[in-house]
């Protein structure tokens, strides 16, 4: 019944039981309550079944730790909710329980279920009748014409939803659904709605759906509906049905709650169709129906198309209605027919279903066009019925020229041949778009393919070019670092601070030196070094020389602390600014 | 100032005969579907050859087509329905009415026999285009993806199902190229004007470009046939001393070879204008 993990160790476990309280009437619940002492582990083990009471499957947990007279004290306490079915004494044997890896007896305890006392049988008849209620406020009727049906047939039916006018529905939330196999129904349409409907003593609003139900599976089957609507009720514990809620005419100033509503339970038998007496040409058509048939033409010309217009017209089931055969013919060629209904597109109970079908004489002369047979089984007269169409006289001309067969010619040309060829194209009366005459540009030889091409080229090229100037991280750090140290540079003229300026210029110098000559570490370089590493690049000695004055300048200002004019700072500000632009790969 | 009023006076008159060019080639349709419901076949006919040469539609030839059809000049119609296609290809009325045609004249229908449809002659953009935007698309994306974003592995896939693509899609332009190349050899044997229609008239492939010449072999009107080129990629022909040209053709599968004059076929393309 009920399983939990163990956790882990105890000493000096003890165990209760009990049922709290021990006496209830058949109405009410009780808990059965586990205490172990010593342990707050988590107990593994079964609790045993005893018929008459239902015991919930997961315990409500509890564990606690306490000091009683300075000594410590633990226990973990499980609770089942338990709900008796019948009236007696229920003793729920002695069973066995592993704490912490060791088994451990449970006592057995005792419960006295009562009989139901007045106030139960109370709440019980209260209860009933908010259920009677709550059907007499919501319910689905269903209306057939008969409690039986063929297998495969289809009849009318209503659906009818009655809403008490009191009840505070603000929507249906789900249109009925068909439970119970053997039935199959149409799809639901916009329902016809109806008001200040009186049944018994109440007024209700009526939606009905024209449905249409047919037998699937041959048998006894049992049939219901089921919706669901949403109600307003008033606070978030008030049951829509409780008191009191039929008679307060401010009810639903509240919360939403859905409600679902069942229809009874309809009985209903699909029968088989009888065999004795079936037509042979009988494709399935079950109802009352009649059938007609005409042609557009009387008079044609020798491959001018003809159309036979076959109709059903009456009750039943057209949407599982095929098209009726055509029988073959050698003076007549025919393609599968066009299907159109008239009437209710959602039930296709009643209606006429229209079948075209485009014929084409292969001979010329007087023709008839083939009759047509079709057979159905009528429900109510429980009988199978043949409708055979009239045949419809045709006459065919052969057209403007009769080509005579030739006796030299092969048999297939000859057969050929005896179609005219005068009435077989159909001329267009409009001339269409004009172009220039039909031709074909070769892509190879086209302007336009080469530029695209070429498009298609630039865009790759172009990927390339961003691909490959994509910066090297190292460099824009030293790129960065410079254009910080120009910042400063440029500060310390404005400040007129010599210090910082020549301190910053060595700084600017060594960084771009070492970016152009490829030295990781040009920081670690004297001047004299710096030049040699200048002059090993190939830089022209007007770079290097402008770049050791420059060095030196800053070398004389660091070691003999000569501090620079305003206007020297100035000049080696612009010289610094020009020499960085020379020096750069 | 006399130079400028010409060249306005020039140009005036060229914007305003732009239109006026459709509206005679409309004026001549519809002159020749009068023509036809009154059952003035022929004059339909020529009305319908006046207008293609002020613009050319797929109706245009569709009802020359079945003008022709009607006075039972297979030839001639199996070519005005060839023209029609080009114009509209997914017109399935004409390729309806083309294969009756076919059959009416006794001749083989080349479209049930060639290559798949997918790779006929008006496909071949179709499959250049795609071809060379997997092309350019693989390798852009193959530039924007490697290596940081595709691993060794992956990019292996890549390159091997990207020249797998490349490959079908070379195969299949070529194939749409050839069938192309070949529509552009493609002409239609007619019966000559000057003969009247007869449905057991054979056309004779000369053995040399002559009157004279016997025939290698003999082919129906409607019958389609090859231009056989020069190295120049010119066809191969031979004017007569009556000014007069024949030209050397051959069936697809180039069993049937031999000389035609200029009035006995008729290309589906423009090629000999």
């Amino acid at each position: 019944m009920s399983f939990w993990p163990l956790a882990f160790l105890s000493a000096n476990v003890r165990i209760e039981t009990s049922f709290e309280p021990p006496s209830i009437t058949l109405a009410n619940r009780t808990s059965y309550k586990i205490v172990i002492h010593g342990t707050q582990s988590n107990p593994q083990g079964t609790v045993p079944r005893v018929p008459g009471l239902v015991l919930s499957n997961n315990p409500r947990t509890f564990r606690s730790a306490s000091f009683i007279n300075g000594v410590p004290s633990i226990k973990a306490e499980l609770s089942f909710d338990v709900h008796p079915k019948k009236e007696g004494t229920f003793t729920i044997p002695a069973w066995q329980v592993s704490v912490d890896g060791k088994n451990y007896q449970v006592p057995p305890s005792t419960l006295l279920v009562l009989p139901p006392n007045q106030a139960d049988i109370a709440r019980q008849k209260a209860q009933q009748e908010q259920d009677r209620d709550l059907k007499e406020a919501a319910f689905i009727e269903l209306t057939t014409e008969r409690p039986f049906l063929f297998k495969g047939e289809t009849t009318a039916a209503k659906l009818s939803l009655y809403l008490w006018e009191r009840l505070p529905v603000t929507k249906i939330d789900q249109l009925p659904q068909k439970r119970g196999d053997g039935f199959s129904i149409s799809e639901l349409d916009q329902p016809e709605e109806k008001r200040n409907v009186s049944r018994g003593n109440k007024i209700y609003s009526v939606f009905t759906w024209q449905i249409g139900l047919t037998g699937a599976l041959s048998g006894k089957h049992t049939l219901s509906f089921a919706s669901t609507i949403r109600v307003r009720v008033k606070g978030s514990k008030n049951s829509p049905f409780g008191n009191p809620f039929f008679s307060d005419p401010f009810f639903g100033f509240g919360r939403e709650q859905a409600l679902e509503i069942q229809s009874s339970n309809y009985d209903f038998e699909v029968r088989d169709l009888p065999t004795q007496g079936r037509p042979a040409d009988f494709q399935g058509a079950i109802g009352s129906f009649s059938a007609t048939s005409s042609i557009d033409l009387d008079r044609v010309s020798l491959g001018d198309p003809v159309r036979l217009q076959f109709v059903i017209q009456g009750k039943g089931n057209f949407s599982a209605m095929p098209a009726p055969t055509l029988p073959e013919s050698d003076r007549f060629r025919s393609g599968p027919p066009a299907f159109s209904f008239e009437g209710n597109q959602i039930t296709r109970h009643q209606g006429s279903q229209s079948f075209e079908y485009v014929l084409t004489p292969l001979t010329a002369g007087l023709l008839d066009v083939p009759t047509m047979q079709f057979s159905y089984f009528d429900p109510l007269l429980e009988k199978y019925f043949s409708a055979t169409t009239n045949p419809h006289p045709l006459r065919v001309d052969p057209g403007e020229k009769w080509a005579q067969p030739s006796s030299q010619a092969s048999p297939e040309k000859t057969d050929l041949a005896r179609i005219s060829t005068r009435d077989l194209f159909q001329t267009e009366s409009e001339p269409g778009t004009w172009t220039s005459p039909p031709s074909i540009v070769h892509p190879l030889q086209s302007v336009l393919f080469w530029t695209l091409q070429a498009g298609g080229g630039l865009i790759f090229a172009l990927v390339l070019f961003l691909k490959a100037r994509k910066k090297d991280p190292r460099r824009d750090a030293l790129l960065r670092k410079e254009k910080v140290l120009q910042g400063k540079l440029s500060n310390a003229v404005k400040l007129k601070d010599g210090s910082s300026f020549y301190q910053n210029l060595r700084k600017i110098l060594r960084l771009r030196i070492g970016m152009v000559c490829g030295h990781d570490h040009p920081a670690a370089l004297s001047t004299h070094e710096l030049i040699g590493l200048l002059q090993k690049n190939h830089f022209s000695s007007e770079v290097c020389s402008e770049t050791e004055n420059l060095l030196r300048q800053c070398d004389d200002q660091e070691y003999a602390a000569s501090s620079g004019s305003a206007q020297s700072l100035q000049v080696h500000y612009q010289q610094s600014t020009a020499l960085l632009k020379k020096m750069k790969r | 100032m006399k130079n400028l009023s010409l060249l306005k006076f020039l140009l005036g008159f060229a914007v305003l005969s732009l239109p006026l060019l459709g509206n005679e080639a409309d004026r001549l349709f519809y002159e020749a579907v009068r023509a036809e419901a009154n059952g003035e076949l022929r004059n339909a006919v020529d009305l319908y050859l006046e207008a293609s040469t002020y613009g050319h539609s797929a109706n245009l030839h569709g009802n020359l087509a079945n003008l022709h059809f009607k006075l039972e000049k297979y030839g001639h119609s199996i070519l005005h329905y060839r023209k029609a296609l080009l114009l509209r290809p997914d017109d399935r009325e004409f390729a309806a009415n083309l294969a009756f045609a076919q059959e009416i004249a006794g001749v083989p229908n080349p479209a049930a026999s060639s290559t798949d449809p997918a790779f006929s002659a008006s496909h071949t953009w179709a499959w250049a285009l795609t071809l060379s935007f997997i092309f350019w698309g693989g390798c852009t994306l193959f530039a924007l993806l490697f290596p940081h974003r595709l691993s060794k592995s992956s990019a292996w896939s890549f390159i091997a199902f990207w020249v797998g693509l490349l490959a079908v899609l070379s195969w299949a332009t070529h194939q749409s190229s050839q069938q192309s190349h070949l529509l552009t050899r493609e002409v239609i044997v007619i019966c000559p004007e000057a003969e009247l229609p007869n449905p057991d008239t054979r056309v004779p492939l000369r053995r040399f470009a002559g009157d004279g010449s016997s025939a290698n072999t003999e082919v129906t009107p409607g019958e389609s046939l090859f231009l056989d080129l020069d190295d120049q990629g010119a066809p191969k022909s031979h004017p007569n001393a009556a000014g007069m040209i024949w030209y050397l053709l051959r069936s697809l599968d180039g069993k049937k070879k031999g000389w035609l004059k200029e009035d006995e076929f008729s290309p589906i393309l423009g090629l000999l204008d």
